[in-house]
């Protein structure tokens, strides 16, 4: 009994005297498991893969969860002009490069080959390839604008524009610089200060791995499985037409049951995506009704990213889904970069796109004409919603052109997806931004 | 519409508890609460229960449950349904019964941003039919209501609360989106009110005993410190008329002057200090981390912050204990697990030491005091409190809190004590 008493005691003393920590603790290493596919996913393109690279190749600012931009590596000043980016003190690549004009130019013109959303982030600037071809010898790089757009700000914080030096994805400027494969270490000049750990370590295992390794405390971080349905989900996935293949999707679309196929082939935090926009941006949660199912025939050439088991999965199911309406789908599979310069290059009459979309609908429309293919009609239709200064006007008038685009476009919505992860409850001051995603940067436990 | 004599005699008998809280200038009475009585009256009378009714009315704050139910009984009486206040919480609906009721109103106030009222009105009247149910069962018609809040009833409920010393206010003095540094408080302009100054991630903003801005400026131009530090951290000072803002994250700090509702600097560059008196410490920032060490003993050890006023000395060490250096005494006390936010306050002729909790993230934190003879014990903040600091608003010493929130953004609550 007595010695019962004492356990309880003990117990409610303990913790309390191990865990004096009101303010951030320094040390110790973050262990971060991962699943195959967030590992393969080396550009940061999902939500998780974001998450992981922004350890080493921090973004240009963080949109907080309530809209604030945070400058991370720069700063931003309007001029009459446009844009002037001004990378921050302590900025540096892993090498002791500083992040000037002509780091940032040679950068974004990797990205631009690579990245619908860089494209459309970078799409209002003026002459753009120009602009970067002939950055200034000073460490600021000026953006022109071709017409008003009061989203720039936001749309330069996208992953997708995270400043890298090489072809590798993580050599950017991050928290973290890498030591080794799998591991870094803190950065004490990192322009938001070192983070608390003084290290990370990232291990690829299968998700029941994953998930026991979490269970143990072998792992504090989790990604790729798991996730809170109530976060932003912004990685939206469209499947793109040629204009020869649209009777194709005419044929297609009475027979998606959107929730059904998130239900069965997606799962985790994901949601049907009847219109263009996502729920989060304020596009429609129910679809327009369509015709009755017809029946055709022919084939068609489907590309779709092999690293992501879901587009493999949709990708499949939509193939049965025109089997039954006579056409034969052949599929295409092809790593993320292929697939965007493979279907830019005329490859394929079909193609699955999934792409973070920034948390500002007139920046996620801009988005979404992007991959629609089509420059000088996305220039068209975003000089007018450009010129809206009040952000809530901007907002609606963007959802009501998204609507009426929906049917004009060469882009079926399908679903879009929010980060997949879990946290040890340990962990302290983890916090999503406006995108979703975790800034593991600031993490720390008692 | 004049307020009946029963809640006028409760309206004194809370005011008379409680006139060193009640903030100056301010009537005594609540339209809020008025408005709400008035709102639940309407509902009851609507209904045309049988009479008599008992009103019965629980609420954290004992003063502001009582000034409920004397207003809604004289409200209801004089709207022709003959009431009466039914006090004590047990078993209402049989003492009810008891007292002559045929019918019960049982509501729950309290304020949370609003003023909010919610409960039922239920008959208690059994006859033969009725059988054996009981008085507490039977058909109810629910009954709610809500109202701003005005500062009468945040003054009601603030009067009464819970067995301790100390009154957290119900709605923060500021909200931010960033998260605050620092926070001080002084007469920077010398006209008798005390203005709080708050530090935050990107600027300095100064703010009166309302919560209003009275001026900002922006930390962008300073030149950023060589390894800057991930956690919101600095000082702030409020001396001679001047601001004197030290962020972790600058190279240097700016003093500040307030002329009109613009601050400008006035080119001095001042040190972190512990304190703002005469007798504060000096102190430089531990690179890299949220810390500061003081130039005086001890040495190579930081702390997280620390207050010194009137010949005591407190200071907050990462490893969860402060240490309390008092005026004429030699050997200092003790205190464990303590947080990152601290601060002295004399309070009627005794000095006190309010410290926060050492969880790491707790949903709630905990504001504890204790003072050279008696301790007033502890009160719940919500989020996690990170800075405390001493302040005379409206002529009262009270503490000002910089509490972060969970949403990334932080607000200041006022906390007071009760006589």
């Amino acid at each position: 009994m007595r010695a019962g008493r004492l356990l309880v005691l003990l117990a409610l003393v303990s913790p309390v005297a191990a865990s004096a920590a009101a303010r951030a603790r320094d040390g110790g290493t973050l262990k971060i498991a991962v699943l195959p596919e967030v590992r393969a996913d080396r550009w940061g393109e999902t939500p998780e893969g974001a998450v992981l690279r922004s350890l080493l190749a921090a973004p240009l600012c963080r949109i907080e969860a309530e809209g604030r931009v945070q400058p991370m590596l720069a700063t931003f000043q309007r001029t009459a002009e446009g844009v002037v980016i001004v990378p921050r003190v302590g900025a540096r690549f892993p090498s002791g490069t500083p992040l000037g004009a002509a780091e940032l130019a040679r950068a974004w013109t990797r990205a631009l080959d690579r990245s619908p959303a860089a494209r459309a982030a970078l799409g209002p600037v003026r002459d753009v390839a120009a602009v970067l071809a002939q950055p200034s010898r000073s460490a600021l790089l000026v953006l022109p604008l071709a017409h008003p757009w009061p989203d720039l700000e936001a749309s330069l914080c996208h992953p997708a524009l995270a400043p890298v030096a090489g072809e590798s994805g993580t050599d950017g400027i991050g928290p973290y610089a890498p030591d080794g494969a799998d591991r870094g270490r803190a950065v004490p000049g990192f322009p938001e200060g070192r983070p608390h750990p003084d290290g990370f370590a990232v291990t690829a295992l299968a998700r029941r791995a994953a998930q026991r390794a979490l269970e143990i405390r072998a792992a504090q971080v989790l990604l790729g499985d798991g996730g809170d349905p109530s976060a932003p989900a912004l990685l939206a996935t469209y499947l793109v037409s040629r204009p020869a293949t649209r009777p194709l999707v005419a044929l297609l679309e009475p027979r998606l049951d959107r929730a059904a196929l998130v239900r069965s082939f997606i799962g985790g935090p994901a949601l049907a995506m009847p219109g263009l926009l996502p729920a989060v941006l304020g596009g429609p949660e129910k679809a327009a009704a369509s015709g009755s199912p017809g029946r055709g025939s022919g084939t068609a050439l489907l590309l779709y990213a092999a690293d992501r088991p879901t587009q493999r999965a949709v990708a499949q199911r939509l193939q049965i889904l025109l089997r039954d309406a006579g056409v034969q789908l052949t599929l295409a599979p092809r790593s993320p970069e292929a697939l965007d310069r493979d279907w830019r290059a005329g490859q394929g009459d079909l193609a699955l796109r999934s792409v973070l979309l920034p948390p500002a609908p007139a920046a996620a429309l801009a988005v979404v004409l992007e991959l629609a293919g089509d420059p000088a009609a996305s220039r068209r239709e975003l000089a007018p919603l450009g010129s809206l200064a009040d952000a809530g006007e901007r907002a609606t008038r963007t959802r009501e052109r998204a609507l009426q685009l929906a049917a004009t476009l060469p882009l079926l919505p399908l679903y879009v997806e929010g980060l997949r992860g879990r946290l040890d409850p340990a962990l302290v001051d983890v916090r999503r931004d406006a995108f979703g995603l975790w800034m593991l940067d600031d993490a720390w436990w008692p | 519409m004049s307020p009946g004599p029963a809640l006028v005699a409760a309206l004194l008998l809370a005011a008379s508890s409680t006139r060193a809280a009640a903030p100056e200038g301010e009537p005594v009475g609540s339209k809020a609460l008025d408005l709400l009585v008035g709102r639940l009256s309407d509902r009851i009378l609507a209904a045309h229960p049988e009479v008599p009714a008992a009103v019965g009315v629980s609420s954290a704050s004992p003063a502001l449950g009582n000034a409920t139910a004397a207003l809604l009984a004289s409200r209801l009486s004089a709207g022709g349904l003959p009431s009466f206040v039914l006090s004590g919480e047990e078993e209402r609906a049989s003492r009810a019964q008891a007292q002559g009721a045929a019918t019960l109103v049982h509501l729950v106030v309290r304020l949370d941003g609003e003023l909010t009222a919610a409960g039922e009105l239920r008959t208690v009247r059994r006859n033969f039919w009725s059988g054996r149910t009981p008085v507490s069962d039977g058909p109810a018609l629910a009954l709610a209501a809500s109202v701003p809040a005005d500062a009468g009833a945040r003054m009601l409920w603030g009067a009464g609360q819970g067995p301790v010393g100390l009154v957290l206010h119900p709605t923060p003095l500021a909200r931010f989106g960033e998260r605050t540094a620092a926070v001080a408080a002084g007469d920077i302009d010398g006209d008798g009110h005390g203005e709080v100054a708050v530090l935050l991630e990107s600027e300095v903003q100064l703010i009166d005993e309302g919560g209003r801005l009275l001026a900002r400026f922006s930390l962008a131009g300073l030149p950023p410190a060589p390894i800057p530090v991930r956690e919101p951290f600095g000082t702030l000072c409020i001396r001679d008329g001047l601001l004197e803002v030290v962020p972790a994250n600058a190279a240097g700090g700016v003093t500040l002057r307030l002329t009109g509702s613009t601050l400008t600097s006035t080119g001095v560059a001042p040190r972190p200090t512990l304190g703002c008196g005469g007798d504060s410490l000096p102190a430089r920032f531990v690179a890299g981390v949220a810390r500061l060490q003081t130039d005086g003993p001890p040495a190579n050890r930081p702390v997280w912050g620390g207050d010194v006023r009137r010949g005591h000395r407190a200071l907050l060490f990462p490893d969860g204990t402060a240490t309390w250096m008092r005026a004429g005494e030699s050997e200092p006390q003790q205190i464990p697990g303590v947080g990152a936010g601290g601060a002295l306050v004399d309070w009627a002729d005794e000095m006190f030491l309010a410290t926060t909790s050492d969880a790491a993230n707790p949903a709630e934190d905990r504001l504890r005091v204790v003072g050279e003879r008696s301790s007033l014990g502890d009160v719940a903040v919500p989020g996690r409190i990170l800075q405390v600091c001493r302040a005379v608003l409206d002529g009262r010493v009270v503490l000002v809190l910089g509490v972060w929130t969970p949403d990334g953004g932080s607000e200041l609550r006022a906390v007071w004590r009760r006589p």
